[in-house]
């Protein structure tokens, strides 16, 4: 009931979240033209999720990312290093393709950024 | 009588009844009554239908020319918010006299956008600065963060014209993030910038470069391209940046060409040699730049273009394109 799913259109990318299980998915490509309209709902949910103390495991399965929704995901990630920092289990799975380095790198330069949440990288073949 | 079946028994029985059928011809005349009632109804319906088309058609042929109109102003408008931001960049002819070679590729992906360059007064010790800027977004927003940023700078420079781009990028941060009303938790905004500056000495003939998210290529004759990571730091945003950015001065050869891109060729969509949607990716950009046959400003640039194009394929351009190129000294 309190599970989101949003279908992925050509500038956003497919989300789905459950609640129950705590883990999130975000996949496809990320360029909306408003990127706080279409991630404010799901910060809010995150938020949500992270003061009811649900341990969240989030995985990042994208291709391409806007320096508007980069700018959304710190903000995430920001919130959810404090909630981490206050005992909350927060996990990030970043998948990238084996060859892609610049994808590789965001999501170190946000380990590093976010000491507090717990980063597994996931390198995958063609 | 129904008129029809009249004339029928007049043809085939001479209009004489024949006995015991009388019955039958009375439910066939019936039926004959019945369908043209239903033939009227469905000649009624149609008609109706087709009224309401035609009014349903006038009526989008309606919206549409509304829509028209209201495209037009608006592309009107930003036709000439084009050429606004076309005055704010710098006069290439006027900048161009303090490089030995100067290139600028300027693309925004919808007319305006959120890249530009910009170039500092000349410092009374002879130093100048040459400024790649990518701000967040991309069209009318874009542009607007443009603005705010290159006055930004202008303000800064004009402060002391010789400042290290180090702390320019900071104080670049700190400006722009008062001069957008961010909140921490991003509620009122979430924008900001990358940004690059080479520091051009040339007296010591060394630039210094310092960068937030804008690597800086280095390009030799030889075909050695040396790329120098930028800092992982956004500028303006919300979450503020836990670091300074690193800068560092490089010795530069006559006819050594540095390079600064936003990240639109460098992140742009395109099919990878096994088939999936992925990134040029800053391992191919470097490996164009090697492999590009002229290695000048202008020959670099085209070959960019040309192989981001091919690499696109029939993927759209996801972002704004600018790409700086410039020999700071000549022989």
């Amino acid at each position: 009931m309190n599970d989101m799913q949003i279908k992925a259109t050509e500038r956003t990318p497919e989300f789905t979240l459950n609640s129950t299980t705590g883990e999130l998915i975000f996949s496809g490509e990320s360029y909306p033209e408003n990127a706080i309209s279409f991630y404010k709902p799901i910060l809010e949910k995150i938020e949500s999720l992270c003061q009811s103390k649900t341990d969240l495991l989030i995985r990042f399965e994208l291709i391409y990312m806007n320096s508007s929704t980069l700018g959304m995901f710190r903000n995430m990630m920001n919130m959810m290093n404090t909630y981490a920092q206050q005992g909350n289990t927060i996990s990030v799975v970043w998948q990238f393709f084996h060859d892609d380095d610049d994808m590789r790198e965001i999501g170190e330069d946000f380990q590093e950024l976010f000491s507090s949440i717990q980063f597994r990288f996931q390198p995958i073949a063609d | 009588m129904h008129r029809l079946l009249e004339r029928q028994l007049k043809k085939y029985l001479k209009g004489e009844i024949p006995e015991g059928l009388a019955p039958f011809l009375s439910a066939v005349d019936a039926a004959y009554s019945d369908m043209d009632h239903d033939k009227k109804f469905i000649e009624k319906t149609l008609e109706i239908s087709l009224k309401e088309l035609d009014a349903l058609n006038i009526n989008l042929q309606h919206q549409q020319k509304e829509l028209e109109g209201a495209l037009s102003v608006i592309l009107d408008s930003i036709d000439y918010a084009t050429r606004l931001q076309q005055g704010q960049l710098p006069d290439i002819s006027l900048v161009k006299k303090r490089f030995a070679e100067l290139e600028v590729y300027w693309q925004p992906r919808d007319q305006i956008g959120g890249d530009f360059w910009w170039v500092s007064p000349v410092s009374p010790s002879g130093k100048f600065n040459i400024i790649a800027v990518d701000c967040t977004g991309h069209g009318v927003p874009g542009a607007m963060l443009a603005l705010l940023a290159s006055n930004l700078l202008g303000r800064i420079y004009s402060v002391r014209a010789d400042r290290d781009p180090a702390e320019v990028l900071m104080k670049l941060d700190e400006l722009m993030r008062l001069g957008l009303n961010q909140k921490s938790d991003g509620s009122a905004g979430n924008d900001g910038c990358d940004a690059a500056i080479v520091q051009v000495d040339p007296n010591s003939q060394t630039i210094t470069y310092s960068g937030c998210g804008i690597d800086l290529y280095s390009v030799h004759q030889s075909g050695l391209v040396e790329k120098h990571a930028s800092s992982n730091i956004s500028l303006g945003y919300p979450v503020m940046p836990n670091k300074t950015p690193e800068q560092i001065v490089l010795n530069v050869e006559p006819n050594q060409i540095l390079l600064l891109s936003s990240d639109g060729a460098l992140d742009q969509i395109g099919i990878s040699p096994t088939g999936r949607k992925m990134s040029l990716g800053s391992t191919r950009f470097k490996n164009i730049l090697e492999q590009a046959p002229l290695k000048n400003c202008h020959g670099l640039i085209e070959e960019i273009i040309k192989e981001m194009n091919l690499w696109r394929g029939s993927e759209q351009v996801r972002d704004d394109l600018m790409i700086l190129a410039f020999a700071p000294f000549a022989l």
